[in-house]
């Protein structure tokens, strides 16, 4: 694993325990998607596990090394692309990643064609204060790539973002992942996780629900059943059958054969409903 | 090149960017010529007078403000909590800015002097005393803009340290005895200043002014480190 977390807990100094007791691991080359509402600890465990909070409860290992052991040379193998666009704002985005680069020993790549790939101009020199905040996020995902992280940590990654663009983030993540790096997705996009990740964490007051690939999820709490809408004069009429009841089966069938169908959908649940039966609660929860 | 120099000659061409962008120089020097013009017509008495409470006073003051600024433009913008996630060390970024910042300031005070008193060797003598000043008032700067997370109380809560800083310039003007300010770091900038200017300066003397800068910027650079880890790890759950 590239990441083992065991009993993970963590406390703010002057509030209530927002981690307590988390247990996961992540795989080289994995997608992870860590899933839940505003305020559930995922963000927070981002941040602990970017280094950028200290004083954890449990054992974190990354890299086959205890998180509090990690050196300056931890930095050198992740990128973070933050929810928000933290940015220089009056220089440029090639000189936000051109000066960002240099803390890099290992080499980094070139910022111009980071900035290209995501859809952003080279040889800009307007200050990326001028930029609109979709593009400013960008220049933060093409920052957090500058040092080719092995582990690749994304909050939000295609918040901002107009649907083109969300595509062009999601399969650069994909590409990036085909390529070896293990990418810790936080988000509370159901839509977003269900596309891009092997396997999703739900976490709900602080604690993990579940942890499992959309699929399984999906599989295990799925209904049996079909809906089908036909029409019965001039309107739409829908009706569910449960595929497990032999009499409602041969109904169904039956229908299909004879009966003026218009569509017919499998009652999958999606992923949204599967963490609102798991945790009960509501991932755009406040 | 050693990747810890690689590292601090990349924060400190960022800093000098940052600080470009933002105008410093031409606030240092703009301000510095101003001050220049105005020695330049006072009369002869007043300008030997005033000459030290300007040239050491406004490179200091303005260095402790210039980077309290530039680490509140990083802190409003996110960038702090950027940086912590490379491998820059902590000591340069705090140094970054405030060695930036020196130099612009030492270049401002050296402009003030040759302006006034026109270009000599003594310029050379006089840029380490400046320099280590204003490394001593950016560091507290950064300390208190660590310290305090709002701009406004930073203004207010920044007055005393800089009261306290700028009596040794006053001494100049005969209002303080210069023996209660000499375990202030700016009273032996003043020191080294005096040595420089006068007659026959003491090499010993100046030096022992320009070590003793060298160690308050030691022991300052582990205060502000520290305000900085401190303001890091009080980091909010937002």
């Amino acid at each position: 694993m590239l990441i083992d977390v065991e009993q993970l807990t963590y406390r703010y100094p002057t509030g209530a325990p927002v981690l307590g007791g988390l247990d996961f691991g992540i795989a080289e080359g994995e997608i992870f998607g860590f899933l839940g509402p505003n305020g559930s600890g995922k963000t927070t465990t981002q941040k602990l596990l970017a280094r950028l909070l200290r004083g954890y409860g449990g054992r974190v290992r990354v890299f086959d090394r205890e998180l509090a052991e990690q050196t300056s040379r931890y930095y050198e193998q992740i990128g973070v692309c933050f929810e928000f666009p933290n940015l220089y704002e009056r220089l440029s985005a090639e000189e936000n990643l051109f000066f960002y680069g240099r803390f890099f020993e290992d080499g980094t790549d070139a910022p111009a064609e980071l900035l290209e790939r995501l859809d952003l101009p080279r040889n800009d020199r307007r200050p990326v204060g001028q930029y609109s905040k979709g593009m400013k996020m960008r220049v933060v995902l093409a920052r957090s790539l500058l040092n080719r992280p092995r582990l690749w940590f994304l909050d939000e990654p295609t918040a901002g973002q107009d649907p083109p663009h969300a595509v062009a983030i999601r399969e650069l993540i994909r590409e990036r992942a085909r390529q070896g790096t293990t990418v810790f997705l936080t988000t509370h996009d159901m839509s977003v996780a269900e596309s891009l990740c092997d396997r999703v964490a739900f976490l709900a007051d602080g604690g993990l629900a579940t942890v499992d690939t959309p699929r399984n999820l999906r599989l295990a709490h799925r209904r049996r059943a079909v809906r089908v809408e036909l029409r019965e004069g001039d309107s739409l009429v829908a009706r569910e059958f449960a595929l497990d009841r032999e009499d409602e089966r041969r109904a169904f069938l039956e229908l299909v054969r004879d009966g003026p169908v218009e569509t017919i959908h499998t009652l999958e649940p999606t992923l949204e409903d599967v963490f609102l039966r798991v945790t009960g609660q509501r991932l755009d929860a406040p | 090149m050693s990747p810890e120099t690689r590292r601090l000659r990349g924060a400190l061409a960022l800093a000098l960017r940052v600080q470009s962008r933002a105008r410093f120089p031409h606030v240092y020097l703009g301000v510095a010529v101003a001050l220049a013009a105005l020695l330049r017509l006072a009369a002869v008495e007043w300008r030997e007078l005033l000459l030290p409470v300007l040239l050491l006073g406004e490179p200091g003051t303005l260095g402790l403000y210039l980077v309290a600024a530039h680490r509140y433009y990083e802190r409003n913008s996110g960038m702090d909590v950027a940086l912590r996630v490379t491998p820059l060390p902590r000591a340069t970024v705090v140094a970054a800015p405030v060695l930036t910042t020196a130099c612009l300031g030492t270049v401002a005070g050296l402009t003030i002097q040759a302006l006034v008193l026109g270009v000599d060797a003594r310029l050379l003598w006089l840029a380490p005393p400046l320099f280590g000043l204003v490394v001593f008032s950016g560091l507290v700067g950064f300390a208190l803009a660590e310290r305090f997370a709002e701009f406004t109380r930073f203004l207010l809560g920044s007055v005393v340290p800089n009261l306290v800083l700028s009596l040794p310039f006053t001494t100049a003007l005969g209002w303080v005895p210069p023996l209660w300010l000499v375990w202030l770091p700016s009273q032996w900038a003043v020191s080294a200043f005096v040595e420089v200017t006068r007659g026959e300066p003491d090499p010993a003397l100046w030096a022992a002014c320009c070590a003793g800068l060298a160690a308050a910027n030691a022991a300052a650079m582990l205060v502000a480190m520290g305000a900085e880890r401190s303001a890091a790890e009080a980091v909010s759950p937002a």
